[in-house]
């Protein structure tokens, strides 16, 4: 059976696959992948944070998040958001 | 785009692994210490019962992504985010790492349940639900409810209580909830082998 590579994978949770590649991950599930992918899914939400829109008018963006949006952890991080 | 205020840096994924490869030791240490440590730390107490902190987790995984040169990050394409794809790889890093340590769990504890050879043209999904079905219901709680929605085990471990003292099927000698963790994590695991094992029967994955 083929692999599914991380990179795959990762797309795939994203929904940036396209049929063809969903379909192969799918043809390639196994519990392994499908436990991978719950787990992933719940990890990533942990470290979510508001996104540039909506963090720019808080107060406690100055303070928590203007330095991790700095940093490049907010939004899209290959946006061009003039900075 | 990479502009600098002070010591505060915008960095794309792009520029975030182009510094990871050139050993930028501030970008190694925010990547790691800040960027990934949440997801980090959710994965690690997932897959290990007996967590080190999320110091260790972090030193560990930092370690296993840097071996061979930053291999897994040369070999990235950019065809999604870098979170998610650092985050498969832990994911499968810390599975692996649990796996290993749980051998002494194998074949014996882990029967197969029955289900039926569908053949290839039922997806995975359907065998999977199919399986699933034919376990006990404490067990099919553990799955839903940590390998298909991945919450941690720790996490449905007061729901497992209630489900314990409602069923009266359920036998364990776990006297605190301490105990009870230990309990919950060891059955989830052991019906997760047993899972693999039918689906592999059945054709899917193995």
């Amino acid at each position: 059976m083929r692999n599914i590579t991380d990179e795959q994978l990762a797309a795939f949770l994203e929904g940036r696959l396209p049929e063809k590649g969903r379909e192969e991950v799918m043809a390639a599930m196994d519990v392994d992948t499908l436990e991978v992918l719950g787990v992933s899914r719940r990890a990533l939400r942990q470290g979510q944070l508001p996104s540039w829109k909506d963090a720019d008018g808080a107060d406690v963006f100055r303070v928590v998040h203007r330095p991790l949006a700095m940093a490049g952890f907010l939004g899209d991080p290959d946006a061009d958001d003039g900075l | 785009m990479n502009s600098r205020l002070g010591r505060v840096i915008y960095m794309t994924d792009r520029e975030t692994v182009e510094s990871l490869l050139a050993g930028d030791r501030r970008v190694i240490h925010d990547f790691f210490c800040v960027r990934c440590r949440p997801a980090l730390t959710y994965i690690g107490r997932y897959f290990c019962q007996y967590v080190e902190s999320p110091e260790d987790l972090i030193g560990e995984f930092y370690e296993f992504l840097s071996a061979d040169d930053w291999h897994k990050l040369r070999i990235f394409k950019y065809s999604c985010s870098l979170n998610s794809y650092v985050t498969i790889i832990a994911s499968r890093y810390f599975q692996h790492k649990r796996d290993r340590g749980l051998l002494s769990l194998e074949e014996n504890m882990a029967g197969a349940v029955n289900v039926p050879d569908c053949g290839r043209d039922v997806f995975f999904m359907d065998a999977l639900q199919k399986a699933v079905k034919n376990m006990h219901p404490f067990d099919r709680f553990l799955l839903q409810r940590i390998l298909i929605e991945g919450n941690k085990p720790g996490d449905v471990v007061e729901e497992a209580a209630d489900i314990i003292r409602m069923d009266g099927t359920v036998r364990t000698d776990a006297a605190d909830m301490k105990a009870l963790a230990g309990y919950v994590y060891t059955r989830y695991n052991r019906a997760r082998k047993s899972l693999r094992k039918s689906l592999e029967k059945a054709g899917y994955g193995g």
